[in-house]
């Protein structure tokens, strides 16, 4: 395998680890917060591509485009944790584990029914242009992946790291009980996780609608499977431990899946890293033990 | 008279009565043919069974316009399999024994009619597959028949032209993993060993797969001449322009199935893919009347110009069938007879179809190639060679 063979690899494999943290950052904050395996995030993910679908078509601006699906999104992700699963959090967690695939399949069903059975194309003529650099090419989209997957993890660090909502948040991920005697608004801070966690969701939707130029009901259903198995591997709750599994699986298939004959889909791959990791480290890389 | 043998009596004369008015009733007023019909009308699959069920309900109400099967109307009872094995044997088990269906529609993936076949096949309910691909829907199924060309054709078809008409020497195969893209690639695998066509690169994905860069970027490094992809609309959309995007088309030949004719390619190729050559079973659109009827007829009901793979094999399909009850009868046996019995039927891009003893239609392959500046798939010809479409030899590797 000569450099530049390499090269697009690696740039092929950021890429797509972008796009899978996009997703399991929302997860593993859900998580740490309420123990809640969020499937229907995966729907989350789905709408806000839609959505983004929808207003680039009335806008025909890109950036209004993602400032309406990451905001919906947020507003989605606010309602299903305030009337979904608030109610059950006296229950089992298995409860709203079920909820949420419940919460997931109605989701694929009203998007077949409201926009077709059919993907539509989300075409950005703008990003698809493409630039070459030492026999290695970068799509626009592939920039817009690359940077805003960066930009969004600046932003949640410093907020995370360095405001009082960030320290709410880490508060009521630590202990919900600590939290609500040291006068935490948990409540609140929950809410705050959802809206955050489903607008990087929206952000990674629209993001794939357009590399792929499509957006169908079902765009969530792997990456949600996968998103699941990189909050596991990543360590539960960890947010750093899913981004840095994300990248990981993104190099793990593209070299698997190009350089070694393994009868396994992209998911199966996902799935074997699951199962290894949880033998060797059942605390997940960056999990506590 | 006592008064219960008075009732009795009006309760005879009235059953009698009944019958006589109901046999002088008009043609009209009979109970319609039912005609089964199941495919994925929810779920993953869904735009496929969707669009079958147009060409279904078009065909059918064409034929019931024209005054139906002797004067008898047709009514179309559909089922969603949801592209899930076990529901669809469920549903054909269902069309059969409750809604005693004379015939069925195929409107269905390779994988969910290889399952439900065996069902029409033992309550011996002749079933017409319209787009299922797989050797295995038709094979060892006597009271089942296809619509559709095998998927090992296609592939040999794709060889063929590639080594014989264009010099092609050094190809990578891209199989998407199931009975219809196996079917596909193992019919250009074996043309191509036939041909004397090398096989540099050969790679498995699932028919969920979107992610093709990779393997893109790997089969540039290897200049090969031509890639055979096998796969469902959205794969070979994915990997068509993600291929272009990257750089390996148009330098690089690309050959895909008959799932070109998909409104996943029409709508998401976007500025890539120009010259891409497809296998396709029929083409619209082309000069001919009834294509052009066809078409017309099919933008008048659904407001739609794009006649997917899926809808107007359906749409013949149901013709067929349609057309085997005039000539069979509307009972079961009479159907099955009249299909095996086909010569010439006339297929809606105007080529002329006969059955062969294996139940599978020597259908002409039409090669169309992707027109980027018109958005249509433009007729390159029809393949005709009975050595290049024939089906039979390819039941061999299906034991």
């Amino acid at each position: 395998m000569n450099a530049t063979v390499l090269g697009q690899q690696l740039v092929n494999a950021l890429a797509l680890g972008s796009v899978y943290a996009m997703i399991a950052v929302g997860l593993a904050m859900i998580y740490g917060v309420l123990r809640i395996l969020h499937i229907a995030h995966a729907g989350i993910y789905t709408a806000g591509a839609y959505l983004g679908l929808l207003a680039f078509r009335e806008t025909g601006n890109l950036v209004i485009a993602l400032i309406v699906a990451m905001t919906a999104a947020a507003l989605l992700g606010a309602l299903i944790e305030r009337f979904i699963y608030r109610p059950m959090l006296a229950r089992p967690r298995i409860v709203a584990l079920i909820a949420s695939i419940g919460l997931f399949i109605c989701l694929s069903d009203l998007f077949r029914i409201l926009a077709g059975p059919h993907q539509l194309a989300f075409d950005v003529p703008e990003l698809a242009g493409r630039y070459t650099a030492g026999g290695i090419t970068v799509s626009g989209i592939d920039l817009v992946i690359l940077g805003g997957t960066a930009a969004i993890f600046v932003a949640l660090w410093f907020v995370i790291r360095k405001t009082s909502m960030g320290f709410a948040i880490r508060a009521v991920a630590q202990d919900v009980e600590t939290a609500k005697t040291m006068g935490i608004d948990v409540d609140r801070s929950v809410s705050r996780v959802f809206m955050i966690g489903s607008a990087i969701a929206a952000f990674g939707g629209v993001a794939v609608a357009i590399l792929y130029n499509a957006v169908y009901t079902t765009m969530g259903d792997m990456i949600g499977y996968k998103g699941l198995a990189l909050i596991v591997i990543g360590g539960f709750g960890s947010i750093s431990g899913a981004v840095l599994a994300a990248f990981l699986l993104g190099f793990a298939e593209t070299a698997l899946t190009t350089y070694m004959d393994l009868p396994l889909s992209r998911e199966g791959i996902a799935m074997l890293m699951l199962v290894l990791l949880i033998l060797i480290r059942p605390q997940g890389l960056l999990g506590k033990a | 008279m006592r008064a219960s043998s008075q009732i009795r009596f009006a309760c005879h004369a009235m059953v009698v009565a009944a019958g006589l008015l109901w046999a002088a009733a008009p043609a009209g007023a009979q109970q319609p043919i039912k005609l089964g019909f199941f495919g994925p009308l929810t779920d993953r699959f869904a735009a496929l069974g969707i669009d079958a069920k147009k060409g279904a309900d078009l065909a059918i109400k064409l034929a019931n316009d024209a005054g139906g099967v002797n004067g008898r109307k047709i009514e179309l009872v559909a089922y969603d399999d949801r592209g899930n094995r076990t529901e669809s044997i469920a549903v054909v088990r269902k069309m059969i024994e409750q809604d005693n269906v004379v015939a069925i529609v195929g409107g269905s993936l390779s994988l969910t009619s290889i399952a439900s076949a065996p069902v029409a096949n033992e309550e011996k309910v002749p079933m017409v597959a319209a787009y299922s691909n797989a050797v295995g829907v038709v094979k060892g199924n006597d009271y089942v028949f296809r619509w559709a060309s095998v998927a090992d054709v296609q592939g040999w078809v794709m060889a063929h032209h590639a080594v014989q008409e264009r010099g092609y020497k050094k190809f990578a195969l891209l199989m998407q993993d199931e009975e219809y893209g196996r079917g596909i690639i193992n019919g250009a695998e074996q043309g191509l060993k036939k041909l004397g066509g090398e096989v540099v690169y050969k790679k498995a994905f699932p028919p969920t797969e979107r992610e093709f860069r990779a393997i893109m970027t790997e089969i540039k490094a290897l200049n090969v001449d031509a890639v055979l992809m096998s796969g469902l609309g959205p794969v070979l959309t994915a990997g068509g322009r993600q291929g272009y995007e990257i750089g390996v088309f148009p330098k690089a030949q690309l050959y895909v199935g008959c799932d070109l004719n998909e409104a996943d390619w029409f709508t998401g190729i976007g500025e890539n893919g120009d010259g891409t050559i497809g296998t396709l079973e029929f083409i619209t659109p082309t000069d001919n009347a009834i294509t052009k009827k066809f078409m017309a007829d099919y933008e008048a009901a659904y407001k739609e110009k794009i006649i997917t793979h899926e809808a107007g094999l359906a749409y013949d399909a149901t013709r067929l069938i349609i057309d085997a009850m005039k000539r069979g009868g509307v009972d079961r046996e009479g159907i099955r007879k009249a299909l095996a019995e086909t010569k010439s039927f006339t297929n809606l891009s105007g080529v002329k179809i006969s059955y062969t003893e294996l139940r599978e239609p020597m259908l002409p392959i039409a090669l169309g190639r992707w027109d980027k500046a018109s958005q249509q798939i433009k007729l390159m010809k029809f393949v005709e060679d009975p050595a290049l479409i024939d089906p039979r030899p390819w039941y061999q590797y299906y034991k």
